[in-house]
This record gives C-alpha cells, sequence and structure tokens, in this order.
C-alpha cells in the first residue's frame, strides 16, 4: 500500500499560505482601487502572474510528494502536465 | 464602486457554489457577469476561466484536508483533459458545433437523472483500488471530455463531475474534491494565454478574485460536510441548467 506514504499535508500547508497572500493581496487592491491609486491596474496584473506562479508551484509540490512516495508513474505524469501546459502557453505566444 | 461590489458578489457567488459543489464556478459566474453586472461575454469569459483557478485553490484545500481528493486520478485526468482539450480546439472548426450541442444536451440530461437516481458506490473507493480495470476508461473518458468542453466551450467540471461519480464509480464526495483540484490546473494555462494577450480586465478581475477566494473557502468547507442527496439535488438543477444552455441556441435556429 504505497499509497498510504503519500502525504498531502505539504500540498494543503503551501495552498493555505497561497490563499492568505491572495486574500490580502487582492483586499489590498480593492481598497487601493476606492483610493483611485495610480499603479493599481499593474498591480492587479501582478496579482495575476502570482496566481499562475504558485499553480505551477503546486503541480510541483504534487510532483515530489508523488516521487517521494515511490509513485515513480504520476511523478512523471505531473511533470509532463507542467511541461503541456507550458508549451500550450508557448505555443499561443510565438504563433 | 458600485461595480466593484458587484463584481466581489458575483465572485463570493459563484465561490460558494463553486466549492460546496466541487465545480469550477464558470457556470454560475459567466451569466452572473454577462446578464447582471452588465460584462460584454468577450471580457467575462477571461475572467470567470482566472477565477476557476483561484476557485480550485481556495475550495481543494478542505477537500485534501478531508482525504477527499484522489491525487493519482487528478495528474491522470489533468492530462488527457488538457490533451482532449488541444484536440478539440484544432478540430472545432471542421466538426459542427450545433449538433455537438444538441448530443452533449442529451448526454447531460441523462447524467442529471443518473445522478439523481445514484450508484452503489464504496464510500472509500479510490482510483489505485481499480487501477487496471479503470485505466483505459479513465484515460479514455477525460480526452473525449476536454475535447467536448473545447468544441462546445463549456468548463471541465460540470461534465467530468458526473463522468466520476457515474462512470469511473468514485463516491460523490471524492469526485466533486477531485473535480475541485483538477480544473484550477487546466485553467491555469488558458489563464496564461488571456493574460499575455492583455484580455483579463483588472478591475473585473480584482473584484471576482476577492469575492471568489472567500465563498470558494466557506462552500469547501460547507461541501465536505453536506448531505450527499442535497448535493445531488443541486448538481441535478446545474446540470439541467446547463442542458437548458446547451440547446438554447442551436434549437432557437432550427426553429
Amino acid at each position: 500500500m504505497r499509497e498510504k506514504i503519500f502525504k498531502v499535508d505539504t500540498l494543503i500547508r503551501l495552498q493555505q499560505v497561497i490563499w492568505y497572500i491572495i486574500l490580502m493581496y487582492f483586499a489590498a487592491l480593492a481598497a487601493l482601487f476606492m483610493l483611485d491609486f495610480e499603479g493599481v491596474l499593474e498591480l492587479a496584473g501582478y496579482g495575476i502572474i502570482f496566481i499562475i506562479a504558485t499553480t505551477a508551484l503546486r503541480l510541483v509540490v504534487m510532483a515530489e510528494e508523488f516521487r517521494k512516495s515511490g509513485l515513480r508513474r504520476f511523478w512523471a505524469l505531473s511533470y509532463l502536465l507542467i511541461l503541456i501546459l507550458a508549451g500550450i502557453v508557448i505555443g499561443d505566444y510565438l504563433l | 464602486m458600485l461595480d466593484f461590489s458587484l463584481y466581489l458578489l458575483c465572485g463570493l457567488v459563484a465561490g460558494l457554489l463553486g466549492g460546496y459543489l466541487g465545480l469550477g464556478g464558470g457556470i454560475v459566474m459567466m451569466p452572473f457577469l454577462t446578464v447582471i453586472a452588465g460584462v460584454n461575454v468577450k471580457a467575462a469569459v477571461p475572467v470567470s476561466i482566472t477565477a476557476i483557478v483561484v476557485n480550485s485553490l481556495a475550495a481543494s484545500s478542505e477537500y485534501l484536508k478531508k482525504g477527499m481528493v484522489d491525487l493519482e486520478l487528478v495528474v491522470i485526468l489533468s492530462v488527457f483533459m488538457v490533451l482532449g482539450n488541444i484536440t478539440g480546439s484544432l478540430l472545432s472548426e471542421h466538426i459542427p458545433g450545433d449538433y455537438t450541442r444538441l448530443m452533449l444536451t442529451v448526454i447531460v440530461v441523462y447524467a442529471a437523472f443518473s445522478l439523481l437516481k445514484g450508484r452503489r458506490t464504496t464510500e472509500r473507493m479510490t482510483f489505485a483500488d481499480n487501477r487496471a480495470r479503470y485505466l483505459l476508461i479513465t484515460t479514455v473518458v477525460a480526452f473525449v471530455t476536454g475535447a467536448l468542453s473545447a468544441v462546445v466551450g463549456i468548463g471541465g467540471g460540470v461534465v467530468i463531475l458526473p463522468v466520476l461519480y457515474l462512470v469511473i464509480g468514485l463516491p460523490l464526495s471524492t469526485a466533486r474534491g477531485t473535480t475541485s483540484l483538477m480544473i484550477g490546473f487546466s485553467a491555469a494555462a488558458a489563464t496564461t494565454v488571456y493574460f499575455l494577450n492583455g484580455q483579463i480586465e483588472p478591475v473585473i478581475v480584482s473584484g471576482v478574485i476577492l469575492g471568489i477566494i472567500v465563498g470558494a473557502k466557506l462552500g469547501g468547507f460547507l461541501g465536505t460536510m453536506a448531505k450527499p442527496l442535497v448535493i445531488k439535488l443541486m448538481l441535478f438543477s446545474v446540470l439541467l441548467y446547463l442542458a437548458f444552455r446547451l440547446a438554447y441556441e442551436p434549437v432557437r435556429e432550427l426553429l
């Protein structure tokens, strides 16, 4: 039963930290919107970049947990998924 | 100010319902944004997709804590759904969209009633228990679902959830948790593309994200304690609504 070794604690903790950061960041953005702050649109863009980057990070953490559990096939599939998603973005950017 | 509050409310409602049912929330958000908040469809789609990523992050933590996510299935489904999505996008010009929509309507209505009727599942069954038996069917189903989503232009969550429950035979709770996590990964690529093309409206997305991050957390928490019958009835309503949306345009054109 190799699956029993698989630990989701790291993934849960990471997701909770990201949740707090996004909540605080976008709550601050909302306040800045109300105050008509000048650079607020640019800051919103950074927020979206953070969301995208942390999604990739979550996938990497999941992949590494698969590796630690000895589930090599799922480890490889996780990185394949990252590659496919990156490929879609790069493909769209280049074409 | 009023607009921003509307976007925030939209995110809150979509997050609550999406998190509760294990869906992305796009099916709630799109009509809310376009009809109530008055956002045009071209601007609403990128916002909705970005919000799905956040919804998945917030709601899936609750499902993960309760052990209601099949992570192996998340990876397999995500890979094949994304591949299906790419294939669907490439083929969409050659496939008659109206017929596909009508065909999918029939399947969705069938799934809605089957879901209500329920099926016998072992509450603790996971993909790993029956991997050999389900591997092929899982990959095929994920690929086809991804392709259909791309051709018809609907989110993956509302389609894949009944599939996990009715075809693969996962318990409804695990099916919701698994869908909740995987939809975020498949939506992330689309979000990046929209962002690079400058199609995400910062004001709308900021309001929606703030609403959805709170709503989805609460929805995910409530969803882990929800009674299966309540979930079934709500999913039944969502699927019937989806069927109506799918069939509306082609039927109107036929008449």
